[in-house]
């Protein structure tokens, strides 16, 4: 990826971010910030659009180059906007990204209809119901579990006995089908003149691969063990 | 149909073998035909573009993977009919660009021969030896929608070697799902898809 090689700063200017790495442009959304950047550093405009700078800054440097994870400490990052940063990137994912890949796997089968193309559409409807219901998961059990553990008032809500250690085993690994879907895609499929909505669809595969990576990054190495902590300090 | 065309057929029963060049000629005068028992010697000929369609019977593989692999690559330029003649496995013709059966009327083996002598030689007919042929037994009964258990009985080998079949078919292939594989077996012809219907998928 054409990612910046320097650590991005608060008082860094959007625009050259957004220039030197487009595939940042995707973050600005999830945190509701519009583009027409002007000459705007990133504090200018978070402090503008109410959003947390340190959150932002922290999951814009991931995207941007996921070592930031191991060279920065994210102990004190805000648990509720993470966790609408998530929710965010579980729409996008469900209203564009899926929709989009159906669309080129048709693509692809309709100029090439072969059984094994064929099948491709079943297979990707199949993983996108495995994701689905990891999402509704997380939507419904997970967040709303986090988010009464940072209701002080309401300390004895959590009567159940769900743990944070549970979403953990929940999070089983979802990239293994994407992972399988490029492979016969790249590999193993005969060619038979579909080679530009393969391609299509590749690429389309691969930013959601991309974008998902970081995002189970930031559950299982931020979101878990913040968690975690605040339950010890619960408890 | 007045072409001129040069067919090998490789065929052990003499019946069948001037059987077929028979059926072949009446129609073909022109065709010209090099008959074989056996690939024994097929492959001291320098030149193995001079044949425009190989008609072959896969018992003369004697189910050898190996050299089944060797002749289709040894013959790539060509396209290659299975000459079906016996009670057989339906995935034992994987890999022929198509078939004669022993009771294909006349003119249905005339116009399979037609077919193939105009068609394009497809091009992914390439043998693969990535897998095992045991390897390929698991990933074929997998494919169709059994289970580690009934794979085991179906080859009489334990679970503990399915399961490590298995693992090498995934390892090997860099595929793990299982749906996914069953993909991988429709698109290299190791399962026909109405068989893989019955998969879960």
């Amino acid at each position: 990826m054409e990612g910046m090689n320097s650590v991005i700063r608060q008082d860094m200017k959007m625009s050259e971010i957004l220039l030197r790495n487009h595939s940042l442009i995707l973050i600005l959304e999830r945190f509701s910030i519009e583009l027409g950047v002007k000459e705007k550093t990133i504090s200018d405009i978070c402090e503008e659009s109410n959003v947390n700078t340190d959150v932002f800054l922290f999951i814009f440097n991931l995207h941007n180059d996921i070592s930031y994870l191991s060279k920065s400490s994210f102990q004190k990052l805000d648990i509720r906007v993470i966790i609408s940063y998530l929710r965010k990137s579980h729409i996008y994912y469900t209203l564009e990204v899926f929709p989009e890949i159906i669309k080129n796997i048709r693509g692809m089968t309709t100029s090439n209809k072969k059984p094994e193309n064929l099948m491709l559409e079943r297979f990707f409807e199949e993983y996108k119901k495995e994701v689905d219901e990891h999402f509704a998961y997380e939507n419904n059990i997970a967040f709303p579990y986090i988010l009464s553990l940072l209701d002080v008032g309401n300390k004895t809500k959590n009567q159940t006995n769900y743990t944070i250690s549970e979403y953990k085993e929940h999070h089983d690994n979802l990239e293994e089908k994407l992972d399988d879907l490029k492979r016969l895609l790249i590999q193993y499929l005969p060619p038979q003149n579909d080679s530009v909505m393969r391609r299509k669809l590749l690429v389309s595969l691969c930013n959601f691969e991309k974008d998902l990576m970081v995002h189970a990054m930031i559950e299982d190495n931020i979101l878990v063990p913040l968690v975690e902590k605040l339950e010890k300090k619960n408890s | 149909m007045n072409k001129i065309a040069h067919i090998l057929i490789i065929e052990p029963s003499c019946i069948i073998r001037e059987g077929l060049s028979t059926i072949i000629s009446q129609k073909n005068p022109a065709f010209t035909f090099v008959k074989k028992t056996s690939v024994k010697d097929v492959f001291k000929k320098e030149d193995t573009a001079v044949f425009n369609l190989i008609i072959v019977n896969p018992l003369v593989f004697n189910c050898s993977k190996k050299m089944k692999n060797r002749f289709f690559s040894y013959f790539k330029e060509v396209n290659i009919l299975g000459l079906i003649s016996s009670l057989y496995d339906r995935n034992f013709h994987n890999g022929f660009t198509g078939c004669l059966f022993l009771n294909d009327s006349s003119t249905s083996i005339l116009i399979e021969i037609e077919k193939h002598l105009t068609i394009k030689l497809e091009k992914n007919r390439v043998s693969d030896n990535t897998l095992s042929d045991r390897e390929l037994d698991v990933l074929r009964l997998l494919a169709q929608g059994n289970s580690q258990k009934e794979i085991a009985e179906e080859l009489f080998i334990s679970i503990h070697t399915v399961v490590t079949h298995r693992k090498n078919i995934s390892h090997k292939l860099g595929v793990k799902s299982t749906a996914a594989l069953v993909i991988y077996a429709v698109a290299n012809n190791i399962i026909d898809i109405n068989d893989s219907l019955k998969s879960s998928l």
